[in-house]
């Protein structure tokens, strides 16, 4: 790695983790009326998911939010990083970041209307080589947890991107 | 999916595949539900001048074909433990897609069958656009 390129990437490093630090951890309530709408467009008639009294009965305190929407809670997040990071991060200092992929790990139900935190970690970004020339990999870990603290949900959530 | 049914899951076993269509209509819908941003998503020029064919579809949409299939398989939804997904080639609107699995290894532990496999997500002419794996756990009791 030339100097030039470590530079680049210690001063990712520092402003993401900046920013991680200055977020803390993010409030977020699923919300009911546009988890409604989104099981509409993805044609999901689980009754756990759209039926409160059948979800009660099923020994949940409410609607659960949809396995298939929890990445809707965890990707504005990292947006909200990167929009945060303003134009010294991008295009200052990376030139275009796409997410690439995700492991979800689902631990305990997630219900609509109820209070959550997502608390974010982050890895350092790890160089790679393709048939386009280097790039870097990073890794936001996001852990959504509940009113206890207990974690629900976890999402690694990766990001490739290259140096300006 | 009954005691019977899980207790015959081999592996080897083949996930009945599922297909669905990227509706463009849907799709804008769900931009304007999640406030999209980025423009790759919705704006076809910026989508080609990035080199793309069309605006391309939000990993975070198509992510949610994959729980609802192996949920409609497991028939539970807290079997579900972990899924990985990797996105590997553009999906574009009104493209067909078809999610194909197999499982790849199950353990028998702590009263429970944990049950491994591995999913790949294609286009019509065999393309592959996702990949990855799961983890579904039937509690044994």
């Amino acid at each position: 790695m030339n100097g030039d390129e470590y530079s680049k990437l210690t001063k990712f490093t520092s402003i993401i983790n900046e920013i991680i630090t200055n977020m803390g951890m993010v409030d977020v309530v699923p919300n009911e009326k546009e988890i409604k709408k989104f099981l509409t467009y993805i044609d999901d008639n689980n009754l756990l998911y759209n039926d409160k009294d059948y979800a009660i009965q099923a020994g949940f305190s409410d609607k659960l939010v949809p396995l298939e929407y929890i990445m809707n809670l965890t990707c504005p997040v990292t947006q909200e990083i990167f929009i945060k990071g303003g134009p010294e991060l991008l295009p200052g200092i990376i030139k275009g970041v796409i997410h690439v992929g995700s492991i979800l790990e689902f631990i305990k139900p997630i219900v609509v209307n109820h209070s959550y935190k997502i608390k974010i970690k982050v890895d350092n970004p790890v160089k790679k080589t393709g048939s386009k020339g280097n790039y870097y990999s990073v890794v936001f870990k996001l852990y959504i947890l509940n009113e206890n603290e207990k974690i629900c949900a976890i999402d690694n959530h990766e990001f490739f991107f290259k140096l300006d | 999916m009954d005691k019977s049914e899980i207790d015959k899951i081999k592996v080897g076993d083949k996930i009945p595949p599922y297909k669905v269509k990227i509706r463009k209509e849907i799709y804008k819908k769900y931009n304007r539900l999640i406030n999209e941003i980025n423009p790759l998503h919705f704006n076809k020029n910026y989508a080609q001048k990035l080199g793309f064919k069309d605006i391309v579809v939000a990993g975070n949409f198509t992510f949610s074909y994959i729980p609802k299939w192996l949920i409609n398989w497991s028939g539970d939804i807290s079997s579900i433990k972990k899924i990985s997904v990797k996105f590997e080639n553009p999906i574009y609107l009104n493209e067909e897609i078809i999610h194909k699995g197999t499982i790849t290894k199950i353990e028998n532990k702590n009263n429970s069958k944990i049950i491994y496999g591995i999913y790949v997500v294609e286009k019509n002419n065999g393309k592959k656009v996702t990949s990855g794996d799961f983890k579904i756990v039937f509690p044994m009791k």
